[in-house]
């Protein structure tokens, strides 16, 4: 495993396919959302995190993904822990950001969701960071992606489908 | 009526896919890692299929495939991974080890059943 170093394009390439794959997430459970374009002001307080890590020969970082709780309890397929569900929520944002890396030729592990509440959080990057934000019918969700790589590293613009499966899929034996 | 173990270290997937198998007529049993699983297992011999996640704290899904194949061979109950994962290296090593088809989350209940009753023994 080699050195790694901040990679701005590279991390354009993954905040920009982490957001995808959380549009994604949120309407395969029934919650529309959209980007903001008010990303740099969004205000936000209480919030329901999840947060994960991703580790690769060739590069590593992390997703925290946001909201207040009315869209974590809006896409929970059945009533329960709030906690629970935003860990499982956070592990599959992360699983489709895997599966748009795999597909681009970076393989990827990753870390156990790590679930947190509080008032004004964001991660604390080697350089700033700004959310992501995503509008829904019920509030807000907010997604930080932050990303190091090998020197020299840079995400494929070509996507192979055969790479991995998609989200949904099923496959027999 | 059959009985399906559910291995999901998430309470509310597990509660998901037990509301849905219910609705399909399966007894269900649940088990939140692989050593639960196992567990499970030992005391239950007439599961007619295990659904099985990969990532999960103690005892991974891929391990699980691998001791019950190890120790039960022919005898092991028809598995159904239900996983976040869509790594083909994954599903090969899950194929190898006995497993009958792969989901990526998320479930949708109706495939699910449809696959529940193409795979159940």
């Amino acid at each position: 495993m080699g050195t790694f170093e901040e990679n701005d394009a590279a991390s354009r390439q993954v905040v920009e396919l982490a957001t995808l794959a959380c549009v994604d997430l949120f309407a395969a459970y029934g919650l529309p959302m959209t980007r903001s374009v008010h990303a740099a002001d969004a205000e936000y307080d209480l919030l329901y995190c999840g947060v994960m890590g991703f580790v690769g020969k060739s590069a590593r970082g992390m997703c925290l993904l946001g909201a207040s709780r009315e869209p974590i309890e809006k896409t929970a397929p059945v009533a329960g822990d709030l906690r629970d569900w935003l860990g499982e929520l956070t592990n599959q944002l992360v699983g489709r950001l895997k599966v748009k890396l795999l597909g681009r030729g970076i393989e990827i592990v990753l870390t156990t969701p790590v679930v947190l509440k509080g008032h004004h959080i964001a991660p604390l990057p080697r350089r700033e960071l700004i959310p992501e934000v995503l509008v829904g019918s019920c509030g807000r969700v907010l997604l930080w992606a932050d990303v190091e790589t090998v020197p020299g590293f840079a995400l494929s613009a070509d996507w192979d489908e055969s790479a991995a499966g998609a989200e949904g899929q099923l496959l027999f034996f | 009526m059959k009985t399906v173990l559910i291995v999901d270290d998430s309470e509310m997937i597990r509660r998901h896919v037990a509301e849905t198998l219910r609705g399909g007529d399966y007894n269900v049993i649940e088990a939140a890692d692989g050593v639960d699983a196992l567990a499970q297992i030992t005391a239950n011999r007439e599961l007619c299929l295990i659904i099985l996640d990969i990532n999960m704290p103690r005892m991974n899904g891929l391990e699980l495939l691998e001791r019950m194949k190890a120790e039960l061979g022919a005898a092991a109950p028809p598995v159904l991974m239900l996983t976040t994962e869509a790594q083909p290296s994954l599903m090969k090593r899950a194929k190898d080890n006995g497993a009958k088809g792969w989901i990526i989350k998320p479930v949708n209940p109706s495939m699910l059943l449809s696959a529940v009753g193409k795979v159940a023994r």
